[in-house]
């Protein structure tokens, strides 16, 4: 089976920006503290706009913060 | 931080609603039945009697929901010291379709039931019986359906 996974590295970002707590990261782009903690979690994948803010919020590209692999799995 | 194993404040509103909904129909059902069991159902009036329950039925559930609702977000913000927020983001829009989208499903298998038991030749009043049970199935399933999309992702 073919597993697809986008990896994040917000968790990385945050604490590299003075350890910015969720509920800071999720105002600055307009989401609920829900919405980041499934994203950091790999549980929910953004929309592309949300993806371009939370990498505007760190103030890097957006391919610093996602990263698309595939992977193949035996299940 | 402890928090991030806590349930989340859509995982407890979809707990609350799940029991509400259960609650509201177990004694709305009650009630209606009592009042069904006093009718005589000779008359020719019972198809209009369970009609008239299941128009009912709509303020009854979502006046005390609504009431539920704010007094749950007033205790959760005591509780935990969380700002009260009616905001819908992207991800609880897609989970909150997704939710819908299982309800409905329940609903339509429970009201599918409904014509069977019709065609089977049953009372007309077991149709309603089962339409009324569909909706609290259906309400339940949609709510448990969210809480599981909060909590394992979507």
């Amino acid at each position: 089976m073919t597993e697809y996974a986008m990896n994040n590295t917000i968790r990385k970002l945050r604490f590299e920006n003075n350890e910015m707590t969720q509920q800071q990261l999720a105002d600055l782009v307009k989401v609920t503290r829900q919405t980041i903690v499934a994203v950091e979690k790999g549980k929910y994948s953004p929309s592309l706009e949300l993806a371009f803010k939370i990498a505007r919020a760190f103030n890097v590209p957006l391919d610093e913060v996602f990263s698309y692999n595939e992977e193949t799995a035996e299940k | 931080m402890s928090k991030e194993y806590d349930m989340e404040f859509q995982e407890k509103r979809s707990v609350v609603n799940m029991i509400t909904t259960t609650l509201l129909f177990v004694f709305y059902y009650l009630y209606v039945y009592a009042q069904y069991q006093s009718l005589d159902v000779a008359s020719g009036t019972d198809i209009s009697f369970w009609a008239k329950y299941i128009l009912i039925l709509v303020p009854v559930m979502i006046i005390p929901k609504i009431i539920i609702y704010i007094v749950f977000a007033i205790i959760n913000k005591i509780m935990t010291g969380d700002k009260i927020t009616d905001m819908e983001d992207e991800m609880d829009k897609l989970i909150d379709l997704k939710a819908s989208r299982n309800g409905s499903i329940a609903f339509m298998i429970g009201f599918m039931l409904a014509m069977v038991a019709l065609v089977s030749g049953w009372r007309a009043h077991s149709m309603f019986i089962i339409i009324l049970g569909s909706f609290m199935v259906s309400g339940i399933f949609g709510e448990a359906s969210m809480f599981y999309y909060y909590r394992k992702g979507v």
